[in-house]
């Protein structure tokens, strides 16, 4: 009797704290797993280890990131080894386990809005995939799933300014993408095209003279 | 209080106000400013923009309920 009340308590407790998050669960782990197959199986294992922890869960706390944080560990656990797709290893990758004093903050101020005009749907994506894996994550954290620095940095185990360092790093070399995209799509960069002909013109006025 | 002198600066507030890095009494006075400043307004409303529309360009599930029946059925289990 004592043990069906408890399963009923943790049965609601999942289904009203822990289920709504299923589609940012896989949004991340698409994101990580390349297909939505794979994401889906690591998101259902996810579930299945929050479901067998959940007495350590307190009602009301943040269960989403506790769940980003399981997702996590599970495909760096598990996952990752059985995977397919070849685990990415490069400059970026490598320099991102060296973060040292990288304490920038950037946003995106220097994007420009017409970069998004040729694009279709999954050039976001693409682009986001193609980061080293430290990188993609953060970028999800943050910019897609809205945790602050000090979530982020619970989620994936690394100190916050790791996580600041890592976001710096991570948004410039997404603006890189996709501006490269958008200019191998028929966007032009005008930037500072009115300066220089200005002053070409005042030069070419000043020959005249 | 603010006091914004420099171009990049302001670059660097709009990002941290989106990164929910400023601390409530400079966020407040982040906000009014941009109610009052066009030149934060415009740095605010560009920087909204572009995170909006990389959150949108964003590969998402269509549907979860199958998945989230899937998980029911595993777990849920009389």
């Amino acid at each position: 009797m004592h043990d069906k009340t408890l399963k009923d308590k943790y049965d609601t407790l999942f289904e009203e704290e822990l289920l709504p998050h299923v589609s940012a669960l896989q949004t991340f782990a698409y994101h990580l797993t390349y297909n939505q197959e794979d994401a889906d199986d690591l998101v259902q294992e996810t579930y299945l280890k929050a479901y067998r922890f959940i007495d350590k869960y307190q009602k009301g706390t943040n269960a989403k990131a506790w769940l980003f944080k399981i997702l996590k560990n599970a495909f760096i656990n598990e996952y990752r080894k059985k995977s397919k797709q070849p685990s990415k290893v490069d400059f970026e990758e490598i320099v991102a386990y060296h973060d040292t004093d990288d304490h920038q903050i950037t946003g995106y101020s220097d994007l420009r809005e017409e970069i998004f005009l040729h694009m279709m749907g999954d050039e976001v994506t693409s682009a986001i995939n193609s980061l080293p894996i430290d990188f993609r994550t953060v970028i999800l954290l943050c910019d897609i799933e809205g945790f602050t620095y000090e979530e982020i940095a619970a989620i994936i185990d690394v100190p916050i300014g790791t996580v600041r360092s890592r976001l710096f790093r991570a948004r410039n070399l997404l603006k890189e993408k996709l501006t490269k995209y958008a200019l191998a799509h028929g966007y032009t960069d005008v930037r500072g095209q009115k300066r220089k002909s200005a002053s070409s013109d005042e030069t070419r006025h000043q020959e005249e003279e | 209080m603010i006091n914004i002198n420099d171009h990049e600066e302001l670059r660097k507030l709009v990002g941290m106000y989106f990164d929910q890095q400023l601390d409530p009494p400079t966020q407040t006075a982040f906000l009014e400013k941009v109610d009052s400043d066009p030149d934060y307004q415009q740095a605010y409303q560009h920087e909204l923009m572009i995170r909006s529309k990389i959150k949108k360009h964003i590969h998402r599930p269509v549907d979860s309920s199958q998945l989230v029946q899937a998980i029911k059925n595993q777990i849920l289990k009389p």
